[in-house]
């Protein structure tokens, strides 16, 4: 399996644009060595970039920390003596920090908790880690199913992705590991649900909050891309709120975007595109709120279940992925005018019950694109629905955000202070370990399973498991590193908002710092 | 871990041969040497960071020096096998012989691939020990950590070594070449800069090796 073949494989994260260019570029001398060996050699490759990536910023991010403070000692006029106090309060927790890098994360330091999501593939739930009491979704993948069903490049390009955008509008990856039977993502919990959730109970939403929403979304599909990202499978079940009510983009989904009994649906081409017959063309061109209503609420019954299976749901899949044409970033904008519309309008434009016609109809967009009479919405937002539903070429987004987000309907977007400002939808959300926002799982009341064998790691990495080498990953927020060594910091159950004044304790100032925000504000 | 009589011990497990030396495998070797992937300022990121630990930086460049050849050498091991590597040798004047001193405490001959496995477990055995390498905050590092250190880059050098003599045409076909460089470069600076493995013991890689840390 050649991760470089970027065009006929399909999954929710696609491999680097630069890949692409590797492939073409493939030494005739590759063809003396096993598939397996290429295989290790693309993995080891991508592990040894990513290494000295994180490395090196890893450095450069401690001189910086440094100099930081050093900065603010000399402005704050405090006494030699504190001065030196407080560096090495710094270093103390560089060092401790710098452990912890080293130190092996495994299923022992995590407590299992509520069940939140469920699927082929494997479940997710909520955890606890038990050396800091920090909560997180732990993402649990079945090694043999990845495997049996085609899921291992998803798998590797979903932990990439989210192991090297490190952006407040993408759900954080904190580890990753494995054991013989498992992969595991430690991920950021997001309480507030996802957009799927929150249609599901609103079912239309209005204008101001679709367009914070879509808005969000922007910026959130728009830090993918600068990473050369291509998501391929934007939906409302990946767009996950926090606690705030703030949208970040994930995949918690746990589905196959295509299973094998579609791949006879794009193999047929002509089937898509060709002439049909009148009955059937006035069936696929039946629009969605024709249906009878009991139809339609029976499909969006049947939605969240779609999510979790093996099928997932291509109703928000670019014509261009569907039919195996090249295809770019510009897939993803399309996705976003489908999430416009459903959210608009209730329930997304090329919906349908049999997912080949669903196919069919995006394919045939230009005839099946329609707009009811009701409800009813603006010009600007229906404008803007068309320029992202249509050819590549003329899609807004194709020659850069800008274009999108200049659109009328926007206007009035502050796009550099969405996620300060108050989020259009608050969740209820009830303490740390509340799942309200989830749909609920019985819990497994059988025979435990045989507990999957750990050691040695290093056999893991390459000789059992030539799939996922280099799956283990640690990216500890060094602030919440740090707080995890100061029990004092918490207050309540609460950890405070981290600063740099904060995590060097009782040190009064003789003047007022404020503190730097280790948050980059996104451009 | 005892190390009393570690010297002895190095003697019996390097062993130079007695074989005209090649001077083609350098000419070779300096074809593609240049390669690398451009990851910034090696010669800075090995320096101590201020204010930092340097049990603590040792440890973890440590990992991830093992981490680094653990996965490199995993991708030939299509043809790093018993039948096209016997022995464990580095060009045609070293062959390296395993003794752990603890379960193997008389070096014995075994083919290359076995050699590594040997040498990765026994380098994983000693990461995963608390006592050398503790991984709770406070633990302190035991008083010999450093000579374990030292001990364990002599043996991964020993990979490299067997890689770019027996293996290096096989990293090329798989485009591999610019990160096995990267990654021993960066692996010689850090032992250069603490001075982790005896001048010797670099030997089958000496032509390289000064071309690394020639300023």
């Amino acid at each position: 399996m050649d991760g470089y073949d970027a065009t006929v494989r399909l999954g929710a994260i696609n491999l680097k644009h630069g890949r692409a260019a590797d492939f073409d570029s493939a030494s005739p001398d590759v063809s003396v060595s096993s598939p397996v060996t290429r295989q290790k050699a693309a993995a080891a490759k991508q592990f040894i970039e990513n290494h000295y990536k994180n490395y090196l910023q890893g450095l450069q991010d401690r001189k910086d920390r440094r100099r930081a403070l050093q900065r603010k000692v000399q402005e704050s006029q405090i006494s030699a003596e504190e001065q030196e106090e407080m560096m090495r309060n710094l270093e103390r927790r560089e060092t401790e920090y710098m452990r912890l890098q080293r130190r092996k994360i495994g299923m022992d330091d995590f407590e299992q908790l509520t069940v939140i999501g469920k699927g082929a593939f494997g479940e997710v739930r909520l955890c606890r880690a038990k050396g800091t009491g920090e909560i997180f979704a732990m993402k649990k993948l079945k090694k043999s199913e990845m495997l049996s069903r085609g899921q291992v490049e998803h798998v590797r390009s979903e932990r990439n992705l989210l192991a090297e955008v490190d952006s407040r509008c993408i759900v954080k990856l904190h580890y990753s590991f494995q054991d013989s039977d498992f992969l595991y993502l430690i991920m950021e919990y997001l309480p507030g649900g996802d957009i799927m959730t929150l249609l599901m109970r609103e079912d239309i939403l209005s204008e101001d909050v679709a367009r914070f929403y879509i808005a969000e979304s922007i910026l959130a599909i728009h830090s993918i891309h600068q990473h050369n990202y291509v998501h391929r499978d934007i939906k409302p079940d990946n767009l996950i709120l926090d606690k705030n009510g703030h949208l970040k983009l994930s995949d918690f989904g746990l589905c196959k975007p295509l299973d094998d009994k579609y791949s006879s649906i794009l193999l047929e081409n002509e089937d898509l595109t060709g002439q049909e017959s009148t009955s059937e063309t006035e069936a696929y061109s039946v629009s969605p709120w024709l249906m009878p209503k009991e139809r339609l609420q029976q499909w969006k019954r049947n939605r969240r279940a779609l999510a979790y299976s093996t099928v997932g749901t291509l109703d928000y899949m670019a014509p261009e992925v569907l039919l195996k044409k090249g295809y770019g970033i510009e897939c993803d904008w399309w996705s976003l005018g489908a999430i416009m519309y459903e959210m608009l309008i209730g329930y997304p434009p090329f919906c349908s019950d049999d997912p080949r016609m669903a196919c069919r109809k995006i394919v045939n967009w230009k005839t099946c694109l329609k707009f009811p009479d009701e409800p009813k919405i603006s010009a600007e937002a229906k404008d803007l629905i068309c320029r992202l539903l249509c050819d590549v070429d003329s899609r807004l987004g194709t020659r850069g955000v800008e274009e999108i987000k200049a659109h009328p309907w926007f206007k009035g977007i502050q796009w550099d202070m969405l996620y300060e400002s108050e989020a259009a939808y608050k969740p209820t959300v009830t303490g740390d370990l509340d799942t309200q926002n989830f749909e609920k799982f019985p819990e497994v009341d059988g025979p435990p399973s045989v507990t999957a064998s750990v050691g040695p790691w290093r056999k893991m990495l390459t000789s059992k498991d030539n799939n996922f080498i280099g799956y283990t990953f640690k990216k500890s927020d060094i602030l919440k590193s740090l707080e995890s060594s100061d029990a004092d910091i918490r207050v309540n159950g609460s950890l405070k908002t981290p600063s740099l004044i904060t995590l060097l304790g009782q040190i009064d100032l003789q003047d007022t710092v404020i503190p730097e925000s280790e948050q980059k504000p996104e451009a | 871990m005892s190390l009393f009589g570690l010297g002895n011990r190095n003697q019996k497990t390097f062993r130079p041969k007695k074989s005209a030396p090649s001077g083609s495998k350098g000419a070779q070797l300096q074809k593609h040497i240049d390669a690398t992937l451009g990851s910034g300022n090696l010669r800075e990121a090995v320096k101590l960071p201020p204010g930092e630990d340097i049990n603590e930086w040792l440890a973890v460049n440590t990992v991830d020096f093992f981490n680094q050849v653990n996965i490199l050498f995993g991708t030939l091991t299509e043809f790093c096998t018993p039948s096209n590597c016997p022995s464990m040798t580095a060009g045609p004047k070293y062959e390296y012989r395993w003794a752990d001193g603890v379960t193997i405490k008389k070096p014995i001959e075994v083919s290359a691939p076995k050699y590594v496995e040997y040498l990765m477990d026994w380098i994983e055995s000693q990461l995963d020990d608390e006592t050398i390498f503790p991984q709770r905050l406070g633990a302190p590092f035991p008083t010999n950590f450093r000579d374990v250190v030292k001990t364990i880059f002599k043996r991964l050098f020993r990979v490299y070594a067997h890689i770019y003599h027996s293996h290096f045409q096989k990293i090329v076909s798989l485009k591999e070449e610019a990160h096995l460089n990267t990654c021993f470069k960066h692996f010689v600076l850090f032992t250069w800069e603490f001075r982790l493995i005896d001048k010797a013991e670099l030997a089958p890689l000496e032509d390289l090796v000064e071309s690394i840390v020639q300023l």
